[in-house]
């Protein structure tokens, strides 16, 4: 592998870590903050991972290297290497969802190969690295380089790994163009980035929703404990319950598996379980460095429990999630298209409004139909349409109409009971803010998927079906409802300008606040509930 | 109401979105006395609200020390608004629009009763009150929350009705109050006095719905139509008897909500107080809205009046006035207010209003409120066009009702104007003589300013039409100058936005084509109007409307 791409690509991220040329011996240099009136002088013992390691009179110090201005001789060179783009993410979609999407595009447009490097120029496979053991809020340099097929040059990615609001914070100041991320952006992201000219974040042209991720309860085949809830979950994880039976299950202790809190992967367990609370991961926790050792275990443990993404649970039992209400949803690839399922998050690309070359052409295949299989063989899920044949809701609909009182919403629970058994669901789901019945970013995306499945599949019919949350009266809801799914038709009608719903008739209507998916208790429930479905029939 | 109880959990925690603030905590008395641990349920101004073990406790911020990670940062320190007005009005308002506010700014609401319990969708006033017999003394909060549920700012609304609404924010007990009402002369003065400013200015005088009422038969009852009196003679028993209006042999059914509900005052005060009547002393009561609905979708007999909104499957009756003018009891004749039986839904706040109370205002003022009105179950005032049956309909009367002092030529216009467009349900009044846009048509101008700017109409007539009083000449001069004024307040509205392909012309038609009776000083006032008629050039360009 010492041919001439590597060996430069090596220099590259020698420099950009300043490490080598600076770590052997120490020097004075003098930190001083560019909005902040820190002002040390010391010797720079280490400059790497973004910030520095300074030695006082006073002890060490860690500086991000963002905040300060290094003068003196010992401070590292400017990044000299300019890379063709630049692109930020979290570890885990920087070392594999995007090098695969980067892929996927090079050999589409470019007809190019693609190697990803890591910063010590090493190369990574980004089909086999489990990345359970990577630190989360540290930040790496990655290069992914595009050779052509007699093995020359097209072009270098620089990927740096970042999280939360420092992705923003990076394509604000043009160190990334395009970022990934798992929170989409808030409204101090995207003022930070509309400040530096970068254009509006909500724009239809610099938000994608490329993929979703979720996270499954996993236990051994052999426990058939019917289900959990979130808290539960969390007090398993914390120690709080420490026997099965506890939660419904045979008299045995629980072997809790996890990642190192201090990884980027058990934050995603601690964002989706622990926020904001004081409760930690229990000190009897069996310590796993990969997603493939977790699964191992609980696959050799019959009292064993983790939590892993969805697409990473391999033979293990994913346990249905059960809801403040009594709802319970199955961690199924369905239920995690529609965006029903609770422990699960969407994976954004975001791009400054100012892209051109590289850049543009990439976030132009993010809307590529191919894409959605690079998703998929990134782990994630992609948002490719599939269809279900209802049973799982129909059943939960009979049991409600056996209890019911109501004549009237006993009448509509017979209709909407009698369309779903004779029609499958879409796993495309739109949704909508609260009072409104406008397509966001998502939706609009989702709806030319749509049209184009329709074009292939050609259904003998399709249904528009509106829902709503439980706020206010049942008829006020039940009219929102139908004027959604009329307005979702017209919709879709207009765009479908190509002849696609040709031969299919074409339905809308509205059911208000019957058949909820989640819970109405919560402004996130109540988002989910608030929805337009897709039924086909034939 | 709901028969899906079982997902109205009561309590919110556990879900992640708001599993945030449901955490152990410690409560120690400032002065050593007591110390309470329990999940930390939420903090209201003055309170945390704690489940400990023996149950649900509100302590004073004041007086406790709270430990533990889940212990706010900083206290919220006082409700900043307090919102007043009537059951089925206020209480059910304000949650949903509360919900627009915060969405609008990132944020979540939720409910809580005073005690910080969750309510979910309990918080209708005027549950106990059929239990109680009282109205007018309950209250809940509205939290307005962060992502990591940690309140933002907090809402009261309590309840208030009739007298006491007004007072309540004359004596700066309310910051803002919801009535069903116009503010009369007498609370006007008043509110001067008090210092509170001038109620029915433009900044705190704003209609945010209208809520219209309607006659119900069973379907099977095929009554053509009803007069507001004739109305009123049924509810009091004056006309007991179906053959009356042609109908069969039997006894009329009345089902009525309890009197001492405040639904039921809307109806007495629409229908009975204008005639001096009282309801009849063995109509039928029921407790809820839903069975009203029931009652008259099952007896054939039956007879309700009630919210538009909550007519299901029954049948709402037309409405005739006493000049034959017949109005279709649909969200478009109370839109435009020609609907007999209806009441504007009029916020009032004082001048001195800053802080999250101007913020709220500045939202209630702007059209995106009306998807949540919608939701509420009471008429927003969202642009909407008239049907087609309707249009033919009406200009089929029109054309046989037209005086003879309308020349051939004003007739032909007339007629060519509304064969090529669509009245919109905006309608502009004024007072009698004047040309002057009362507080709702300003607002109003913006909602079609929007229309224009959404669907790109080719054309849009503004048609001004007078009352029957004064000469014919006069009257047209006069309707011609109202369509001129609200041109000129659009267009100023429209200048900010650029240019628009969409071509605006004026008409004055005078006293032509009534929609209601001239007779009486209410009617008139219903005929001192501009339309406004859009003729949409593509049959795909309402779509855009959505769209956009």
């Amino acid at each position: 592998m010492l041919n001439s791409p590597f060996t430069r690509l090596c220099v590259a991220a020698s420099i950009i870590s300043g490490a080598v040329t600076t770590a052997s011996f120490a020097q004075e240099v003098r930190l001083i903050g560019k909005d902040s009136n820190i002002d040390v002088i010391g010797n720079l013992l280490s400059s790497k991972d973004g910030k520095y390691l300074v030695e006082t009179d006073i002890g060490e110090f860690v500086i991000n290297q963002d905040l300060v201005t290094c003068e003196g001789e010992a401070c590292p060179t400017e990044q000299t290497y300019v890379y063709d783009l630049e692109i930020s993410a979290p570890d885990e979609i920087a070392e594999v969802l995007v090098p695969i999407i980067a892929e996927g595009y090079a050999a589409a447009a470019l007809e190019a190969e693609a190697q990803l490097y890591d910063e010590n120029g090493e190369p990574v496979d980004t089909e086999t690295v489990d990345v359970g053991d990577h630190k989360y809020g540290e930040e790496h340099d990655f290069a992914l380089q595009l050779t052509d097929l007699e093995g020359d040059d097209v072009a270098t990615f620089g990927i740096h790994t970042a999280n939360g609001a420092r992705l923003f914070e990076r394509l604000a100041k043009k160190d990334a163009s395009i970022i990934f991320t798992e929170t989409a952006a808030r409204k101090a992201d995207r003022s930070i980035v509309s400040e530096s000219s970068g254009g509006n974040l909500r724009d239809f042209d610099q938000e994608r929703v490329i993929a979703v991720d979720g996270f499954a309860m996993i236990v051994n085949p052999l426990n058939q404990i019917p289900d959990l809830s979130v808290k539960q979950a969390r007090d398993i994880m914390s120690g709080d319950i420490v026997n099965w039976s506890e939660v419904g299950g045979s008299d045995a202790p629980i072997h809790v598996y996890s990642f190192d809190p201090d990884t980027e992967a058990y934050h995603h367990i601690e964002k989706l379980l622990f926020k904001k609370s004081d409760k930690t991961l229990t000190n009897e926790s069996s310590i796993v460095h990969d997603r493939t050792e977790l699964t191992t275990a609980i696959m050799e443990d019959v009292a064993g429990f983790g939590i892993v993404n969805y697409a990473a649970k391999r033979d293990a039992r994913a346990v249905p999630l059960r809801t403040t209400c009594g709802i319970v949803q199955d961690p199924s690839l369905f239920n995690l298209k529609t965006e029903e399922y609770y422990l699960q998050e969407r994976v954004v690309a975001y791009n400054r409004s100012d892209i051109d070359g590289y850049a543009r052409e990439l976030v132009d295949f993010l809307d590529d139909g191919s894409l959605d299989g690079l998703v998929a063989k990134a782990g994630y899920i992609d948002l490719s349409i599939t269809s279900d044949s209802q049973e799982r809701a129909a059943e939960r609909l009979v049991a409600e109409l056996e209890e019911g009182e109501n004549e009237y919403e006993a009448e509509l629970v017979e209709d909407l009971l009698k369309n779903m058994n004779t029609h499958a669901r879409l796993s495309t789901t739109f949704r909508f803010a609260p009072g409104s019945k406008r397509f966001d970013n998502k939706a609009e995306r989702d709806l030319m998927r749509m049209v184009n499945y329709l074009a292939e599949t050609k259904p003998s019919e399709v249904v528009i079906v509106g829902f709503t949350d439980n706020k206010g009266p049942f008829d006020s809801n039940l009219l929102i409802s139908q004027e959604r799914a009329q307005a979702a038709l017209d919709h879709l009608v207009e765009v479908a300008t190509g002849g696609e719903l040709e031969g299919i008739t074409l339905k809308a209507a509205g059911y208000g606040e019957l058949e909820p998916v989640a819970c109405n208790d919560s402004p996130r429930g109540r988002a989910i509930n608030r929805r337009v479905e897709v039924w086909i029939a034939g | 109401m709901k028969s899906w109880s079982k997902y109205a959990a009561a309590i919110a925690f556990g879900c992640i979105a708001s599993s945030g603030l449901a955490q152990e905590v410690t409560l120690t008395a400032k002065d050593g006395s007591r110390s309470v641990t329990g999940e930390l349920v939420t903090i209201q101004p003055g309170k945390f609200i704690v489940r400990s073990n023996v149950g649900v406790l509100s302590l004073n911020t004041a007086e406790f020390h709270c430990s533990g990670a889940a212990c706010p940062a900083s206290l919220p320190t006082d409700t900043d608004l307090v919102v007043a007005g009537g059951a089925g009005l206020a209480d059910i308002l304000l949650p949903l629009l509360t919900e627009g506010f915060a969405a609008e700014q990132e944020l979540f609401s939720d409910v809580f009763d005073l005690q910080g319990v969750p309510l979910g969708e309990q918080h209708a006033f005027g549950q106990d009150d059929t239990v109680s017999g009282a109205i007018g003394s309950e209250a809940f909060d509205i939290l307005i929350m962060d992502e990591e549920a940690s309140p933002v700012h907090s809402i009261l609304v309590k309840e208030a009705s009739g007298q006491n609404l007004f007072e309540s924010l004359i004596t700066r007990e309310s910051d803002l109050i919801v009535s069903e009402e116009p503010v009369s002369p007498q609370n006007y003065t008043q509110a001067r006095k008090s210092g509170l400013g001038e109620l029915t200015s433009f900044q705190q005088e704003h209609v945010l719905a209208v809520d219209g009422y309607t006659a119900t038969v069973n379907p099977e009852n095929d009554l053509l139509s009803l007069t507001i009196e004739q109305i009123s003679q049924i509810l009091s028993g004056e006309i007991v008897n179906w053959t009356q209006f042609g109908g069969p042999d039997h006894k009329i059914n009345v089902y009525t909500l309890p009197q001492n509900s405040e639904a039921f005052h809307r109806v007495d005060g629409l229908i009975l107080s204008p005639f001096e009547r009282d309801i009849l002393a063995d109509g039928n009561i029921v407790n809820s809205n839903r069975e009203l609905s029931r009652a008259i979708e099952t007896d054939p007999y039956g007879f309700a009046v009630m919210r538009f909104s909550n007519i299901r499957d029954s049948r709402p009756v037309p409405l005739r006035s006493e000049c034959g003018i017949i109005h279709q009891p649909n969200q478009f004749s109370m839109k435009t207010e020609e609907y007999g039986l209806q009441n504007r839904v009029t916020v009032y706040n004082g001048s001195d209003l800053s802080g999250v109370g101007a913020a709220l205002v500045e939202f209630l003022d702007s059209p995106r409120i009306d998807g949540f009105v919608s939701k509420s179950g009471i008429t927003s005032l969202s642009v909407i066009a008239q049907s087609e049956h309707e249009k033919f309909a009406r200009l089929k009367s029109d054309v046989a009702e037209m005086t003879v002092s309308a020349n051939a030529s004003e007739l032909r216009s007339y007629v060519s104007d509304k064969l090529t467009t669509t009245r919109l349900s905006t309608t502009f009044r004024f007072s009698p003589g004047s040309s002057f846009l009362d507080n709702k048509a300003k607002r109003d101008i913006e909602r079609i300013a929007e229309y224009i700017r959404d669907v790109e109409p080719h054309k849009i007539v503004l048609a001004g039409f007078a009352d029957a009083g004064g000469s014919y000449g006069k009257n047209r001069q006069l309707s011609l100058a109202r369509a001129k004024q609200v041109l000129r307040e659009l267009s100023s509205s429209m200048e900010a936005s650029g240019p628009v392909n969409t071509v605006i012309e004026v008409r004055g038609y005078g006293e032509m084509a009534p929609v209601a009776c001239n007779t009486n000083p209410v009617g008139r006032a219903k005929n001192r109007r501009v339309e406004v008629w859009s003729e949409v050039s593509s049959p795909d360009a309402e779509l855009r409307a959505w769209g956009g």
